[in-house]
């Protein structure tokens, strides 16, 4: 559904992606996994279209060509994104929020029949949003916040979800919800690019696995390639366990 | 009421320049210093349209409209865009007065430095209104600035381009990730701008008439007004341009002719010092 | 900017000053030359202040012209209506009147940055001819004021003399700006042009030293506005227009604003272009607005950039000298010696964001000679306690302790002051500054060396420096990387500019040392020496507070570490209980069932 080969690119002089390929199958959840300072973020901003320099590569999504394409031109493409932080526009009211998250929906009006419905679906599938529809949307909760996010993204009817580490800062309880609604999206036939620092957890739901390291790709595949805990251990303990014989000194 | 009058009448052209700052800063996060040119160019226009080509009122507001929307996006081409993605953030410090300085000058070169009577489409006969005079047109001026200003509030709050522009206010990148065309965004509030300067060009003139150096008094009563009503905010500006009119209004009338601007600077200088917070570029804490 | 510094510029400097004092009296130029000369060192002036300002502070000011209105003015009063002509008594109280009336506008208009400093002083140059009239007895009003002849020791001054006074007194200025911004006064301008934040974590207080600059630029000014009643006997409303003020403006970016002789080479082609081109009064305006824009965009370093481009080019091509490095200093034990650390406090600390409690009920406790380690997934608010701890956020509740003091909500600049330094995520490095210099400006808060000192180059100015100096290569040498001293400090790699950020918040020998994720993107050679930097800082009994998401260097580093999660301290402990504690583990991968995470026995042999 979503493939990237060979991207390359950072900040000015900044390079934090080298020749980075990653996909997403249709209705499966590919998984990125890696220390911080991997390159995560930043794969998922070029994906977008939100990197300042990207070098090289190719962003392909079902079939077409996004490549140099601006980021509203991609989000109308189908592509949709979840950022880190859960950056929701704090001044403006939940429902406000949702309703530009529809913005590349048709029709003029802000709410369109298309707006309509789709805030209607996103009203359905979170109850709580309804709830505190003319609420500040930087007064909720985080987990609410980070609710709002998703729901945000998901009313223009992407065909690819990505979501940079959505269960960044969230209770547990949440981040056993926020994830179980991933997999449900996936269930649904959406398919989703996941960053995750919660390795164990983001397994549990991937189909597909990559792992970044110093801006590329270290390891990819299916799951099962991944399921022994090695993984999370190389991940989050270090590549080289020499690092914890040498002890202190 | 007379003083009262004059001084709404004054105080809606730094409310028309308030506004256009503002127009352009939600949308595009840009500080226009140049915006009080293209209100003076607006005047410029209409004095072409209805003097030197002799057209009727509502071909010389299209005149102005179109003539200083172009302006504006030439502006935004030259001056703005080429910025776009700098870390250096005092670009635009230099360049918009760069701009508003061409602008300054081709107005003087193109039209003189003379001051240009600007017509009153409206009879000069003064009404008496609430105990004071007022001519027709300042009439005009003060209404079509309200109705401007809360409109452009409204719709900012009840449009999704308005909410668009308010949302990319707060996070360029957070707008850009839910599809919105922040580029196009920041153009068309500088076209939007351009146009509103354009139109009021004809209703400002007949009060100021057209001159050249018009753009520096209405740049800094229009700044003075967004540090009274806090910027970014349409209401806030509207209220600012007309308390900072009444001001020098009551200032030339009871202190002396050359106090006004004196005592308008004081006020401004109390304002920053006093509240500086909540009036120009609202801190944000996270900051790190 | 030292980078430049040669030893035979001095000589060369003086000779052609030499030259250029002595040109009329020699018959070198004639009279109408004479004035250029002089129009352009007093406009020189006027450029010179705003570079200081713009060029130093960030900040745009556009009422140079006021500032000579107001010297122009106060110098010519004095003259005509209490008698003194005598030069120097005008000079100083012209700069008396424009400090005041820098303090007047600087106060209000620095508080909020951005376009609030650019309007005040805008409004102020409208108001010249406003306030011209207001005070008409003083000022004659709208008819002019006719000056009277200055004397210098009794002496009256025209003619040669006269000009010998006004190429002095630029020359004077230029090498006192010189030495003030070739200093390390000049480098913390820099650092507070480009980051206001890091400024703060040198210690300094943003807007009293912006506010110090703005006043500094004013000085100028007013000399030329005294300087200029003197030279045409004259002064009327219709010379301090905004028309003035860009040509001003447009002088500063042309030449570029950050440096000091831009100043002259500005000044130089807008008094001549004004002479020579007949058509520029017509075309005057577009011809500035097209400058600003043309500067703004395209050469935002002005002549100066392009000269030093040129200097720097012939020097690749081998067809100049290269600038000689700055003698090496005496070489000293790289030690660090002893540290005086403080115990740092938090009392259930709480910070939230809106509705997002970002921080809850948090307290540990850090002590000298330990190294205490936060850590937690992302978002679990251990930056937010680091932003807490050096002053950036304030909290919503409980309290933080520094040793006795309560700190929180202090402003940053006063703890960082009170010894509390910290790193960033990603290094805060300014531009145009060597390596050394920016090791140097951790410094800062203990430097000195005074303002008026760096003017007269003292010779405690010189100890001072050597002493700048000697401890910032000592540092560089301590972490290994003594080589990029003088090297311009921007050019270094990611990992070396973390080092870098070390070596300067070592450099205020802090008593309490904040890490924020200091490791990451460090490669395995870098990781050691810092292992062995902060193991150097834990044994001086420095106070060290590290976030860090590697957790194989926590583990390796830490005497004590805290566990976050959603803002709350979930567990703390020596490294061996929180390698132990599997619920942590959990909590750091989101292992659902811990009993999966074998605590990573250590394998031998590695991989």
């Amino acid at each position: 559904m979503l493939s990237v080969t060979g991207i390359t690119g950072g900040y000015g002089d900044l390079r934090v992606l080298r020749e980075v390929d990653v996909s997403v199958r249709a209705g499966r959840i590919t998984a990125v996994l890696g220390r911080n300072g991997a390159g995560k973020t930043s794969l998922l901003s070029a994906v977008a279209g939100l990197l300042p320099s990207v070098g090289a590569g190719r962003v392909e999504l079902d079939g077409r060509d996004l490549t140099g394409l601006p980021p509203h031109r991609r989000i109308r493409a189908g592509l949709a994104l979840v950022q880190e932080n859960k950056r929701v526009f704090h001044a403006r009211t939940v429902e406000e929020n949702l309703l530009l998250g529809g913005y590349a929906l048709g029709g003029r009006g802000l709410r369109s029949p298309a707006r309509r419905a789709a805030l209607e679906q996103a009203y359905e599938r979170f109850p709580m949003l309804r709830e505190r529809r003319r609420a500040p949307a930087g007064s909720l909760s985080g987990g609410q916040q980070q609710m709002l996010a998703i729901a945000q993204a998901l009313m223009p009817g992407p065909k690819v979800l990505m979501l940079d580490e959505p269960s960044a800062g969230l209770a547990p309880v949440i981040v056993k919800e926020v994830l179980a609604m991933v997999a449900k999206l996936r269930d649904e036939g959406l398919s989703i690019l996941l960053v995750e620092q919660r390795v164990e957890q983001a397994l549990e739901i991937a189909d597909d696995v990559a792992v970044m390291e110093g801006g590329r790709i270290a390891a990819s595949g299916p799951k099962n390639g991944f399921d022994d805990g090695a993984v999370i251990r190389e991940i989050y303990l270090g590549r080289s366990d020499e690092r914890l014989t040498t002890g202190k000194s | 009421m007379t003083t009262v009058w004059a001084g709404l009448a004054t105080g809606a052209i730094y409310s028309l320049v308030a506004i256009g700052y503002n127009v352009v800063l939600l949308a595009s996060g840009t500080f226009n210093f140049a915006h009080a040119q293209l209100l003076m160019a607006g005047t410029f226009l209409a004095y072409t349209g209805a003097v030197t080509l002799g057209l009727p009122v509502l071909p010389t507001l299209l005149l102005g409209a179109a003539g200083v929307a172009v302006v504006a996006l030439l502006e935004e081409r030259i001056a703005i865009r080429p910025l776009l993605g700098r870390s250096d953030a005092h670009g635009a410090l230099i360049t918009t007065v760069g701009a508003a300085t061409i602008l300054d000058g081709l107005a003087a070169v193109i039209w003189g430095r003379e001051p240009l009577t600007v017509p009153s489409v409206l009879p000069d006969e003064p009404l008496t209104l609430l105990g004071g005079t007022v001519r027709p047109v300042d009439l005009a001026l003060i209404a079509l600035t309200l109705l401007t200003g809360v409109g452009l509030h409204l719709w900012s709050r009840h449009s999704l381009l308005g909410l668009a522009s308010l949302a990319s206010a707060e996070d360029r990148e957070a707008a850009a990730a839910r599809g919105i065309n922040v580029r196009l965004l920041g153009t068309g509030a500088f076209v939007l701008a351009g146009a509103i300067a354009g139109v009021f060009g004809l209703l400002v003139g007949a009060r100021t008439y057209a001159v050249f150096d018009l753009g520096h008094s209405l740049a800094l009563f229009g700044f003075v007004a967004i540090a009274i009503g806090g910027s970014g905010s349409q209401l806030g500006g509207l209220i600012g341009g007309f308390a900072t009119g009444l001001v020098y209004a009551f200032a030339a009338r009871y202190i002396g002719a050359e106090f006004p601007q004196i005592v308008v600077f004081g006020v401004f200088l109390l304002i920053l010092f006093l509240r500086p917070r909540g009036l120009f570029g609202a801190a944000l804490e996270r900051r790190v | 900017m030292a980078l430049l510094a040669h030893r035979f510029r001095l000589p060369i400097a003086l000779l052609l000053l030499g030259l250029l004092l002595a040109a009329p009296a020699a018959g070198l130029i004639d009279a109408y030359w004479a004035r250029t000369v002089m129009l352009i060192a007093i406009l020189s002036l006027l450029v010179s202040g705003l570079n200081v300002v713009l060029g130093y502070a960030g900040e745009l000011a556009l009422g140079q012209v006021a500032l000579y209105a107001v010297g122009a003015y106060v110098a010519g009063y004095i003259g005509v209506g209490l008698g003194a002509t005598d030069v120097f008594l005008a000079l100083g109280a012209a700069v008396l009147a424009a400090v005041a009336v820098g303090l007047v506008t600087g106060i209000p208009g620095l508080r909020l940055g951005g376009w609030s400093l650019a309007m005040v002083t805008f409004f102020l140059v409208i108001l010249v001819p406003n306030l011209i009239d207001v005070f008409e007895p003083f000022t004659g009003g709208t008819l002019g004021l006719a000056t009277a002849v200055p004397t210098l020791f009794g002496a009256e001054l025209t003619g040669d003399g006269l000009y010998l006074l006004i190429v002095a007194v630029a020359a004077i200025w230029f090498a006192l700006v010189r030495n003030l911004l070739l200093s390390r006064h000049g480098d913390v301008f820099l650092v507070l042009r480009q980051s206001p934040i890091l400024a703060s974590v040198l210690g300094v207080s943003v807007y009293r030293l912006k506010l110090l600059v703005y006043v500094i630029g004013a000085i100028p000014a007013a000399l030329a506005g005294a300087l200029f009643a003197m030279l045409d006997g004259f002064v009327a409303p219709e010379t301090f227009t905004f028309a003035l003020a860009l040509s001003v403006l447009a002088a500063s970016v042309i030449g570029g604003s950050t440096s000091v002789y831009g100043a002259i080479a500005g000044a130089l082609v807008m008094q001549l272009g004004q002479q020579t081109l007949t058509r520029f009064q017509d075309w005057q305006l577009v011809i500035y607005g097209g400058f600003l824009l043309l500067a703004g965009i395209v050469f935002n370093r002005g002549l100066a950039g392009l000269w030093h481009d040129g200097l720097a080019a012939a020097r690749r091509r081998g067809l100049l000298p290269k600038a000689p490095a700055a003698a090496a200093v005496a070489e000293g034990e790289a030690e660090l010696g002893t540290l005086d650390g403080a115990v740092l406090r938090t009392e259930e600390l709480e910070k939230s964001f809106g509705g997002n409690k970002a921080l809850q009920g948090v307290s540990i406790e850090a002590r000298p000679g330990e190294v205490t380690a936060l850590i937690g997934p992302n978002g679990s608010g251990k930056t937010t306690l680091l932003n807490l701890i050096s002053g950036f956020y304030r909290p919503s509740g409980g309290r933080l302790m520094l040793g006795e003091t309560e700190i929180g909500g202090r402003p940053a600049y006063r703890i960082a002051r009170l010894g509390v330094t910290r790193t960033f995520q990603t290094p805060l490095i300014p531009k145009d500054m060597t390596t050394r210099a920016f090791v140097a400006t951790g410094r800062y808060a203990t430097h000195k060396v005074g303002i008026a000192t760096a003017l007269l180059r003292l010779p405690a100015f010189r100890r001072g420096y050597r002493a700048d100096d000697a401890e910032a290569l000592r540092l560089l040498r301590l972490l290994g990387i003594e080589e990029t001293a003088d090297r311009p400090v921007d050019s270094l790699a990611l990992g070396t500019r973390r080092l870098v950020e070390v070596a300067r918040a070592l450099a205020s020998r802090p008593r309490v040392f904040l890490f924020d994720e200091v490791g990451s993107g460090l490669d395995e050679s870098d990781l050691r020496v810092l292992e062995h930097a902060v193991g150097m800082i834990r044994e001086a009994g420095g106070t060290v507070i590290l976030v860090e998401h590697n957790f194989p260097l926590v583990l390796k580093l830490a005497d004590r570490i805290h566990v976050l999660s959603q803002g709350r301290l979930i567990a703390s402990g020596t490294p061996a209980e929180i390698q132990a504690d599997r619920r942590v583990l959990a909590e750091y991968t989101g292992a659902t069932d811990p009993a999966d995470l074998e605590p990573a026995e250590p394998r031998k042999g590695g991989r």
